[in-house]
């Protein structure tokens, strides 16, 4: 069989009749406008963070002393320094992550690399932790930390199930040298290229990567790869630094939160996240079939961010249905987005009068972070 | 996307391209269903960018490139472990021989890892080129070149003894690396 012959019968497969379309493309709208706003908030929070670390900057250049160690906000140190050396391994990790209390966080990055900013957001799942630290160069250190057991071998094989259904495949390439006394391997997927893989706790494993415009390598070139190990042995597991959240709500009897994306305090001291204030931005909860059912999103106000001819309200501020979610972009000082998208045989109906029915359930706290809470479910 | 304007050519342009669209994901998913969910993610993400996209000069081989890219980051995922059984009816309608045919391709496809089995589709039945097919699935030539010739002799090991009257083999679902 040529060529030709695959094409005769592809286009024989193909071209046969084909059923009635089971594309909406009214949902298709709903939910690239949900990207869009994502987008937005995304960029909206790298801005918030790169105003404030520059007013961070410019404050420690003014006060500090000459013996100062403070570093421009946000930005790692050129090498690790002492209090950046390669710290223990935990002894075991959890099953499960809380998502509310980010597991992990990096230790030390490389000169002009930023969390929190250039759009990158952290996420923390019940499966998994991960931060993205950005240069602004289009060069992103990737880092995701697995529960225990989230990761399985099959010979080379590595398979690591997110939250959710999200899964990674690698393959195994080489081993590297040990992380802090553990055992390490390079490994590829055909999407992303080479990462550094981990045992940071017995059945427990980490990875770092690094996100250029181009495709990785299988193995990172050399630099890459020494940088990687050396960023790797300065993670830090086990935090116990809570999200703090702009609102506070009761959920129905059974809902879980399942995934909370943050940003550290723009307004906070230094250092890649350690000893900042985490503020958490999007909270998704559900029920067990549908563990992000909800998707409630409250950030400090985004002109803009909603899409539509306000047609509600919430908290006598005006809001916008549309598509499962309501949407207000300045309610006591809070953008407020909720979208409820429950599962089951009305799972591609949207739910818009649910969605502004939770919001309303929504106890605002107002723009100070000062007043956040580390409870947002009561 | 500014207004009602961007979205009423967003829809003219989908529903133009909705039956072939469908098809291409059909050939990559090998059912309706899960061409259809494909589709839907494409389409989903081609909104979100419909303000950019709508200038580019060749938004067709965008769009196709959103859908390849799906299908391909789906095959990664737990969603996809399904088991596909070799004998499931067609849900198209066709008859004697071409259905019978139809089948045997469809188990060659599910048996040719995703990646190989998008280079194929990209190849063989979307016409491209090698270059074409490279940037439509972000890799270099020469890998197109192996993946096609990769997935040309899977689907030979399938459907070759399949011709000549040999039982038909059974399809193989997921679990794969393209």
């Amino acid at each position: 069989m040529d060529e030709n012959g695959v094409r005769t019968l592809l286009h024989g497969v193909a071209d046969l009749e084909v059923p009635a379309a089971g594309v909406d493309l009214n949902l298709a709208m709903a939910g690239g406008r949900r990207l869009r706003r994502r987008r937005t908030l995304a960029a909206a929070s790298s801005a918030l963070a790169v105003v404030a670390a520059v007013a961070a900057f410019v404050a420690s250049t003014v006060s500090a002393s000459p013996s100062a160690t403070v570093t421009p906000q946000g930005r790692a140190t050129a090498a690790p320094s002492v209090g950046a050396s390669p710290v223990p391994m935990p002894a075991s990790a959890p099953d499960r992550f809380d998502p509310l209390v980010p597991y992990a966080a990096f230790g030390w990055l490389p000169s002009g690399y930023t969390v929190g900013g250039q759009g990158t957001s952290p996420a923390s799942t019940t499966r998994s932790v991960q931060i993205t630290a950005a240069n602004g160069a289009g060069s992103e250190i990737a880092l995701t930390v697995n529960a225990r057991n989230a990761c399985t071998f099959a010979g080379r094989s590595v398979t690591c199930a997110g939250t959710d259904g999200d899964t990674l495949h690698m393959e195994k390439a080489s081993v590297a040298p040990e992380v802090n006394g553990r055992p390490a391997f390079w490994a590829s997927d055909t999407q992303v290229g080479g990462y550094l893989l981990w045992q940071y706790a017995p059945g427990a494993w980490a990875s770092l990567h690094v996100w250029s415009r181009e495709l990785s390598p299988e193995l990172p070139p050399a630099g890459e790869r020494a940088m990687l190990e050396q960023t790797a042995a300065r993670i830090r597991f086990g935090m116990h630094t809570p999200l703090r959240f702009p609102f506070w709500v009761h959920l129905p009897a059974g809902w879980t939160v399942s995934t909370t994306s943050f940003f550290p305090d723009p307004s906070g001291k230094a250092g890649p996240l350690l000893g900042r204030t985490l503020l958490g931005r999007t909270l998704l909860a559900g029920p067990a079939a549908g563990p992000a059912a909800a998707d409630l999103d409250v950030w400090t106000p985004i002109a803009g961010n909603c899409e539509g001819t306000p047609d509600t309200a919430l908290d006598g501020a005006p809001a916008t249905l549309r598509d499962g979610s309501v949407c207000a972009e300045n309610a006591d000082g809070l953008t407020v987005y909720v979208s409820l998208n429950l599962t089951g045989p009305a799972a591609r109906q949207p739910d818009s009068a649910g969605a502004l029915a939770l919001a309303r359930k929504l106890h605002l706290l107002g723009g100070r972070v000062s007043a956040w809470t580390t409870r947002p479910l009561r | 996307m500014t207004g009602d304007k961007g979205e009423a050519g967003y829809v003219e342009y989908v529903s133009g391209r909705m039956t072939a669209l469908r098809r291409t994901a059909y050939l990559l998913c090998q059912d309706w269903h899960a061409a259809d969910d494909l589709v839907q993610v494409a389409v989903t993400r081609l909104f979100a960018h419909w303000a950019r996209a709508r200038r580019m000069e060749n938004l067709d081989a965008y769009v196709r490139k959103i859908l390849v890219h799906a299908f391909i980051s789906q095959r990664r995922s737990a969603w996809d472990r399904k088991v596909v059984l070799a004998g499931s009816p067609p849900e198209a309608s066709a008859a004697g021989h071409d259905r019978e045919s139809a089948l045997d391709v469809r188990d060659a496809l599910l048996g040719v890892p995703p990646r190989q089995r998008a280079t194929l589709v990209l190849r063989f039945y979307c016409d491209l080129d090698v270059e074409q097919a490279a940037a439509a699935l972000g890799c270099s030539a020469g890998t197109v070149k192996s993946q096609t010739a990769k997935g040309l002799a899977a689907m030979r090991r399938v459907l070759e003894p399949t011709m000549t009257s040999v039982p038909s083999v059974p399809s193989v679902g997921g679990a794969d690396r393209g």
